[in-house]
């Protein structure tokens, strides 16, 4: 009995010597910022361990290594990711090789984005948006018809962040996306602010995206989509309608004043406040609008 | 054999912790009076945000006496004791609070710097963000689910609404805390055009390691939530993500 007891003390003594204190990490976080391999040898297995507090700290401790042992830490991170592990860990490894923005990763990670039994694989395309290695274009497009929502949208900011470099191969593979895929490209689009989709946007405009085509062309169309968002701020729909009186804002184009001055009667309140809004942008001027209770106000300001 | 498992035991238990002996740091102590027990005195390095989360906090004990080693640095401190009981989180009428004491300058000698904390009750405006309740009679609601990366549902996070797109400032209004399920339903005075954010802290600029995940439909700015006056929007849901 004594000696069962005794094992077991000895077991939980092990196990809590092998644990890693915060103070130590600390220690290793100092050391790594000043290049010390060892240090950074033990933050980087650090990111193995269960606990997320400690993953976050190591993970922490790793970003601040100095800049000279960047390939170093690469390099350990790329084996690990060959190897088995958790997906916690993987998602700690793969943040990190984005926050480090890892061309030399580009490979193996295309893989695991592509595994379903990788559940946190949007991570991947996190990483992607950070490294912007146009190799990626593809990968990432494909991804935008993955079944898990965070993917496809981490997938799609991806190709925001990767830029006008992206925009050419989106436009290619837009005519025969399906309608899912084909929002989310609209969307990228639309942030891209880059005028070359005009014309493909133009045609989904009566599409089920049509909000996100009216929203896309308010951030990069020219005066081609200003008679059409003018004819929609008199659609049925008032959600059109509140779209397209927020367009007619960001497009930046005088010609949409008198018709934004027409919206300002609309019976619904909302396109009211969004023409009231748009007109401060097209004039410069704070435009009042009738709110809810039929008393004249100012909208409160969306672009601070 | 008796006599070498405990040889091993204590040697295990030096070998332990023989690595928790801290430097000599100096150290920040006071009372915050009148007298409070399980006051948190909130520690701000210089050029922190003052009402996001502080560099380290300390409670008071039950005579009020507080005691924390801090590394060399400038720091301001403030008390805060909230009725809730809570860490984080705006103030409301009733509860206790400090002025911002500092800055203090802590140098690596050792010293004991000693400041008492002088705190008074909150008075005037109810809360400095509004807590939107699910419980909130008006009829204009935004609802919908918390998920973290596994689809799971996230508890203990808050969905913070603004009314600018980018969502810079402090929160228009505040969701209370979602319970298991992850579910939130935050009612707001008037319909409009809203951005929203959920997140499991409260304050400041999301860290990395933080759970963070913003409304939107793939973009890099937030998709805004148009909700209409006496409106019941449901299924707005978030998915939060540690931030890298």
């Amino acid at each position: 009995m004594m000696k069962r007891i005794a094992l077991l003390f000895i077991f939980f003594l092990i196990a809590s010597a092998c644990s890693p204190k915060i103070s130590e990490i600390d220690v290793y976080q100092s050391k790594a910022k000043e290049g010390d391999k060892g240090a950074i040898k033990k933050l980087i297995k650090l990111l193995e361990y269960p606990d997320e507090e400690i993953k976050v700290k190591a993970y922490s401790g790793l970003i601040e290594a100095h800049h000279d042992k960047k390939g170093f830490i690469e390099d350990a991170l790329i084996s690990m990711l060959k190897e088995r592990h958790d997906d916690a860990t993987r998602e700690f490894v793969i943040g990190l090789l984005g926050k480090l923005k890892s061309k030399k990763s580009v490979e193996v990670l295309k893989e695991l984005g592509k595994d379903k039994n990788f559940k946190r694989r949007y991570v991947v395309f996190s990483a992607f948006g950070e490294i912007q290695d146009e190799v990626v274009v593809d990968d990432v497009i494909d991804a935008l018809s993955d079944p898990l929502e965070d993917v496809r949208k981490y997938a799609s900011r991806a190709l925001i962040k990767l830029g006008p470099k992206a925009i050419p191969k989106m436009m290619q593979r837009f005519p025969s996306a399906n309608a899912s895929v084909k929002g989310y490209l609209i969307r990228a689009f639309g942030e891209l602010r880059n005028n070359q989709p005009e014309d493909l946007l133009i045609k989904e405009l009566d599409s089920e995206n049509k909000l996100d085509v009216i929203w896309a062309l308010g951030k990069l169309g020219k005066e081609k989509s200003l008679p059409l968002l003018i004819d929609l701020t008199k659609s049925t729909d008032y959600r059109v309608r509140i779209q397209a009186c927020q367009a007619l804002g960001d497009l930046n184009l005088k010609e949409a004043i008198p018709a934004l001055k027409v919206a300002l009667n609309d019976r619904e309140v909302l396109v009211r406040e969004w023409a009231a809004r748009s007109l401060e942008l097209l004039t410069g001027e704070r435009t009042l609008y009738r709110d809810e209770k039929g008393n004249l106000a100012l909208p409160y300001s969306i672009y601070h | 054999m008796k006599k070498l498992v405990i040889g091993i035991m204590l040697l295990l238990f030096f070998a332990c912790n023989s690595g928790e002996k801290k430097a000599d740091k100096s150290s920040i102590s006071g009372m915050i009076y009148k007298p409070i027990g399980n006051a948190y005195v909130y520690i701000y390095k210089e050029g922190m945000d003052l009402k996001g989360p502080a560099f380290t906090d300390v409670v008071s004990d039950s005579n009020g006496n507080f005691s924390i080693q801090l590394p060399p640095g400038k720091y301001f401190l403030v008390a805060r004791m909230r009725k809730s009981g809570e860490v984080a989180g705006p103030l409301e009428v009733g509860d206790i609070k400090s002025d911002v004491i500092g800055p203090i300058v802590v140098k690596e000698s050792g010293e004991v710097i000693k400041t008492d904390i002088k705190v008074f009750e909150k008075k005037g405006e109810a809360k400095d963000i509004a807590i939107a309740s699910s419980k909130d009679e008006k009829k204009t609601v935004i609802s919908g689910y918390i998920f973290d990366a596994d689809g799971k549902p996230v508890q203990n996070a808050r969905v913070h609404v603004y009314d600018h797109v980018q969502m810079s400032e402090r929160p228009k209004f505040v969701s209370t805390p979602t319970g298991p399920d992850g579910k939130y339903s935050i009612a707001l005075p008037k319909g409009g055009t809203y951005y929203l954010a959920a997140r499991d802290k409260f304050g400041g600029p999301p860290k990395v390691g933080d759970l963070y995940g913003r409304y939107d439909k793939g973009t890099i700015e937030p998709s805004g939530v148009v909700v209409r006056d006496n409106e019941v929007l449901q299924n707005i849901n978030i998915t939060v993500h540690r931030v890298w």
